[in-house]
């Protein structure tokens, strides 16, 4: 196993730093709520760790048995991608679900105020 | 007994005068609520100018939601019976009190008007009674209850039901779903005949594009249902 290019694993780490910041920029402006940010704290802390210490990814990759390590990074990053893109298409469904009672609360209160309104013109 | 006649309604210019004069004069004593789900055409207007007893969904909730607003209506005015019916002039208000009746006297939590008990009347296409046979086939082999019309949207239910629906009802596709959801939380499901007309103006919310879609979504929907509620017996 030939040992990682300098500048390359500079440009790696400086990546993945890169990325952490701005989730905690994001974070701290408040655009990214901490209960969905964790799953996104955790890939790139991940990430930060391989880049950092590609021994690890040498010795997960031993003991997962993959070929090349490259393939098991982009098997746990494939593994995050997927866990993000359900858990939002969870966070979606839970928006159509309090969305939809907000509308029907809504037609409700909207009658409520349309009879009242008829009631006091007639008065 | 406090009766609520809840009629979905989109886009139904056409027809709906005629539904509500023809339920007023069959069945005085009982009220009804239009939902209005954000129609595009003159619905609103027409409700608006005949004095109707209405609600206008801010947003478009399609045919769950929608009658979902009515049961949370219902539960909030307090009404003992809840009865959905179209809109577009399939049901007949004239078979009103026979789709109330075996809710009244406690014989179901729910009654379902069918259009196949007798078989009389509008029967629907042919690829129509197809889809409804597998869906009924479903729900028999998830649940062991036969339930025929199964997308019939004519249908009572109690004050019991009237609580469980306006909590938990499905969007899409909402009918075949609410009788699994009835059946597996305990609740009694029946069947009285009724004969349905071929609708007066509108479009169904099943269309012959998305059926396919339809079926597979009703059929995954209706495993769901199965295995969410399966361990929860007797806790509704």
């Amino acid at each position: 196993m030939k040992p990682m290019d300098l500048s390359l694993h500079a440009i790696v780490i400086i990546g993945s730093v890169a990325f952490l910041l701005f989730i905690l920029y994001l974070m701290k402006k408040g655009k990214l709520e901490v209960k969905y940010s964790i799953i996104w704290l955790a890939f790139s802390l991940c990430m930060l760790i391989f880049a950092c210490f590609p021994y690890t990814v040498l010795i997960l990759n031993d003991i997962a048995g993959v070929i090349d390590p490259v393939n098991f990074i982009f098997f746990t990053q494939i593994i995050f991608i997927l866990l993000i893109l359900l858990s939002v298409s969870a966070v979606i469904s839970g928006f159509s679900r309090k969305i939809k009672q907000l509308a029907q609360a809504n037609a409700i209160l909207e009658k409520r105020v349309r009879e009242l309104e008829e009631k006091t013109k007639k008065q | 007994m406090k009766t609520l006649v809840i009629i979905p309604c989109y886009n139904e210019q056409d027809s709906i005068v005629n539904v509500i004069n023809n339920l007023k004069s069959n069945a005085p004593d009982v009220d009804y609520l239009i939902v209005n789900d954000c129609s595009t055409d003159n619905t609103e207007k027409i409700l608006k100018e005949n004095g109707f007893n209405y609600i206008n969904n801010p947003i478009n909730l399609g045919i769950g939601g929608g009658v979902q607003a009515g049961y949370l209506y219902a539960q909030q005015y307090g009404y003992d019976i809840a009865v959905q019916m179209d809109g577009d002039g399939q049901h007949d208000p004239k078979y009103l009190n026979k789709v109330i009746a075996p809710v009244a006297e406690r014989k179901f939590d729910m009654a379902i008007g069918s259009r196949f008990i007798e078989k009389e009347g509008f029967q629907t296409s042919f690829m129509r009674r197809f889809g409804i046979n597998i869906i009924s086939a479903f729900i028999l082999v998830l649940t062991g209850k036969h339930i025929k019309d199964t997308t019939s949207g004519f249908r009572a239910c109690n004050r019991k039901l009237i609580e469980f629906f306006a909590r938990n009802y499905a969007d899409d596709y909402p009918e075949p779903e609410a009788i699994m959801a009835c059946i597996v939380n305990g609740f009694s499901v029946g069947e009285v005949a009724v004969v349905m007309e071929e609708r007066q103006g509108g479009v169904s919310s099943i269309r012959s594009l998305k059926s396919a879609y339809y079926m597979i979504k009703v059929c995954l929907a209706l495993v769901v249902n199965r295995i969410s509620f399966a361990g929860k017996k007797g806790g509704k």
